[in-house]
């Protein structure tokens, strides 16, 4: 069984083939004629207008790093939350926290559009907290909608429950042994979370960064609905030059948002292979 | 061993089935998309697969597919619509939908109709589209070509006599079914005197600062349809239908307005704030955070209907320039066929009980005498004076002006 001959190889090559036809036809063929297109002016001729245009524009510069912003908020922001939450759940055994790990996943099963409107009908200045406040003789306005504010924070509801399904798997990884042993030869809390915990999840924890960034880096739902007329977020402004038949600037775009989720999938990569280095000399 | 290998052949089998049939049904819509290939085999097979179901008819019946595009209840409006006709015993056609919902495909309805025009075809399936008359000229200007709509034959279409409208698109290419406009909406109750004229309303917005609003232009007709008027009716009205740029010079009046009615618009977390989509400026006078707004009449009364905004919600046009508005035609492509069945289901729209229909599915304005349709819901359109609406239609220059909107209007602090 452990030979492997033609045959098996054969098998192997007949069982990766769908998927290969099915990658090659559906998103690396679309992918290359997108990147194509971009590189075309309006009559189809080679240009590098949409790229000098995307790079000078003030507003197109705007949106750039607006989007760039939210974004590595919104990765900063939910790791740290996700892994509060986290450590909360794996080293504290109490009544809540096991209320808490039932719950904490509940936002991955809702569709993102209804979340969208059932948080605007909480906080827009005259929803339920702005309500809640007129009881008591005050007009709280949260004024979170159409702004910065409002996108991280939806994005941070999002993402929060996935960042923290991550790291509480790998957290669940390092056994409580390695943990007791720290702290019998004398290490605190801290030393304790920087020497052992933080190196071991490190790498989970770089999973989650890189595919929060990659989900919000092209997020569009949340922008278009509640965020604000100007800066855009990529999303948006896509939509917005390929609704306006410029086809080729759309694809510029496409191009650039691509350019950098591959960056995060390079991150990605990079800690994977030095994970790999790390066992080989461990073993 | 041997098991194992007749499993994973087995297990290959399935896999590469599935492909297959993964291939298949995403191809259905990418055959849509380019009616080209569709047309060289059966229009009308094609199309049927996405269709609505018709009821059972004799097969000598010809097939005639309607296109169209636009929000949820366009559907549901045509749906009724075909239903009814299709069941008729003199029907002289099986009439199929093809909806395209707007936001998600609606890009592609003249791209489809250019695709099959500049590839010569004549059978293409797309019998009839029903579109905004002021959006068609994008169509032919897309398509490269004026022939891209056939002359219509009025005398075949005998109800065509009762139509009191005159359509701002081809008047030999199109038969209006209906008009929407876009209107102040407000609520009695908050707003008892509102503004008259177009200065009174600058002087009440200064006076009601964060009470008026509107949607930002590219995310919606109501929105767009406000800035379209405030910018044009300082124009000559030879430029309502133009789309030639000489007139993009003389925007600064209408843009220097909008700069002056800004910091007194709709505000939230301490600036200005142009909410998305035509529903976003609906929410808030429901919510009663503003006191007027510019808004499609229909869905104002589908609101009214539905309960969520008040009785007391009126509707009107200031008396210097009213909002704009459009009829909403049928037209008959070059690159569909069918032509003189079709007449009959164009008839059949234009009859006080097509007309009918339109009203109650989705508030639409009436082109025939609105006196000889018998309905409840017609007091809610009776009150809208349609007789100075204002048709702007632009062409390539709408999508300058949201620019123009986008790159002064929406970074204002």
């Amino acid at each position: 069984m452990t030979k492997k001959t033609w045959k098996t190889y054969l098998l192997i090559a007949a069982m990766l083939l769908p998927s290969l036809i099915l990658a090659l036809g559906i998103i690396l063929t679309p992918m290359i004629s997108v990147v194509i297109q971009s590189f075309q002016d309006e009559n189809g001729n080679f240009s590098l207008e949409q790229y000098r245009f995307l790079f000078t524009d003030r507003m197109a510069l705007d949106n750039l790093w607006y989007t760039v912003w939210i974004t590595i908020v919104t990765v900063i922001g939910a790791i740290a939350i996700s892994y509060l939450l986290a450590l909360y759940l794996r080293f504290c055994d109490t009544k809540i926290s096991k209320f808490i790990s039932t719950l904490y996943l509940l936002p991955r099963f809702v569709p993102q559009l209804v979340a969208i409107y059932a948080m605007m009908t909480v906080v827009r200045d005259s929803g339920l907290l702005n309500r809640i406040s007129q009881l008591f003789g005050y007009n709280f306005k949260p004024g979170l909608l159409y702004n910065a504010k409002g996108i991280i924070m939806m994005n941070l509801w999002f993402n929060i429950a996935f960042a923290t399904m991550i790291i509480v798997a790998a957290l669940a990884g390092i056994p409580d042994s390695i943990v007791e042993s720290s702290r019998d030869v004398g290490a605190g809390k801290i030393h304790t979370f920087f020497k052992m915990i933080l190196p071991l999840s490190f790498k989970d924890v770089m999973i989650a960064m890189t595919f929060i960034f990659m989900s919000n880096i092209s997020s569009f739902t949340t922008p278009y609905i509640i965020g604000p007329n100007h800066p855009k977020l990529l999303g948006v402004y896509l939509r917005d030059q390929f609704s306006r038949m410029r086809y080729e600037r759309a694809a510029a775009i496409s191009v650039l948002i691509f350019a950098f989720s591959s960056i995060s999938a390079v991150v990605y990569l990079y800690t994977n292979l030095k994970e790999k280095e790390w066992e080989k000399t461990g073993l | 061993m041997q098991r194992k290998r007749t499993l994973a052949l087995l297990l290959v089998l399935c896999l590469s089935l599935l492909t297959v049939t993964a291939c298949g049904s995403s191809s259905s819509p990418a055959s849509s998309a380019s009616p080209a290939p569709a047309a060289s085999s059966s229009p009308s097979q094609a199309a049927s697969s996405e269709a609505q179901p018709a009821p059972a008819a004799p097969a000598e019946k010809p097939k005639v597919t309607l296109w169209t595009t636009g929000s949820q209840n366009l559907s549901d409006l045509f749906t009724a619509a075909i239903n009814e006709y299709n069941a008729l015993p003199d029907a002289k056609c099986t009439m199929e939908l093809q909806f395209l919902m707007s936001g998600t495909g609606d890009t592609l309805l003249y791209d489809r109709l250019a695709a099959a025009f500049k590839s010569n075809q004549k059978d293409a399936g797309f019998d009839i589209i029903a579109e905004n008359s002021t959006a068609l000229f994008n169509y032919e200007a897309v398509a490269g070509s004026t022939d891209l709509f056939l002359p219509v034959d009025f005398s075949k279409i005998p109800n065509y006599a009762n139509v009191q409208v005159e359509t701002a698109f081809h008047k030999e290419k199109s038969v209006p079914y209906r008009i929407t406009t876009v209107v102040f909406a407000y609520d009695e109750e908050r707003l008892p005197n509102p503004p008259k004229t177009w200065d009174e309303l600058t002087q009440w917005i200064k006076d009601n600062p964060g009470r008026f609003a509107y949607n930002s232009p590219s995310t919606g007709g109501a929105g767009g349809g406000f800035v379209q008027t405030s910018v044009y009716r300082h124009i000559d009205k030879s430029a309502w239908t133009s789309s030639d740029p000489k007139w993009v010079e003389q925007w600064e009046t209408g843009f220097n307005w909008l700069k002056e009615i800004h910091p007194y618009l709709y505000q939230s977390g301490g600036s200005v704030v142009y909410p998305n989509k035509n529903q976003g400026t609906l929410d808030l006078l429901i919510n009663k955070e503003v006191d007027m707004i510019p808004a499609w009449a229909d869905q104002i009364m589908s609101n009214m209907a539905a309960g969520t905004l008040p009785p007391t919600t009126k509707m009107y046009q200031l008396s210097d320039g009213a909002l704009n508005g459009t009829d909403v035609v049928f037209t008959f492509p070059s690159v569909g066929s069918h032509q003189e069945e079709a007449y009959d289901f164009v008839n059949f729209m234009l009859s006080p009980r097509g007309q009918q229909l339109c009203l109650e599915t989705i508030y639409a304005v009436p082109v025939i005498d609105i006196s000889t349709i018998d309905s409840p819901a017609k007091a809610a359109v009776e009150s809208l004076d349609i007789s100075n609406m204002s048709v702007i239609a632009l062409g390539e220059l709408g999508a300058q002006l949201n620019d123009k909107w986008d790159a002064e209007i929406a970074t204002l602090k």
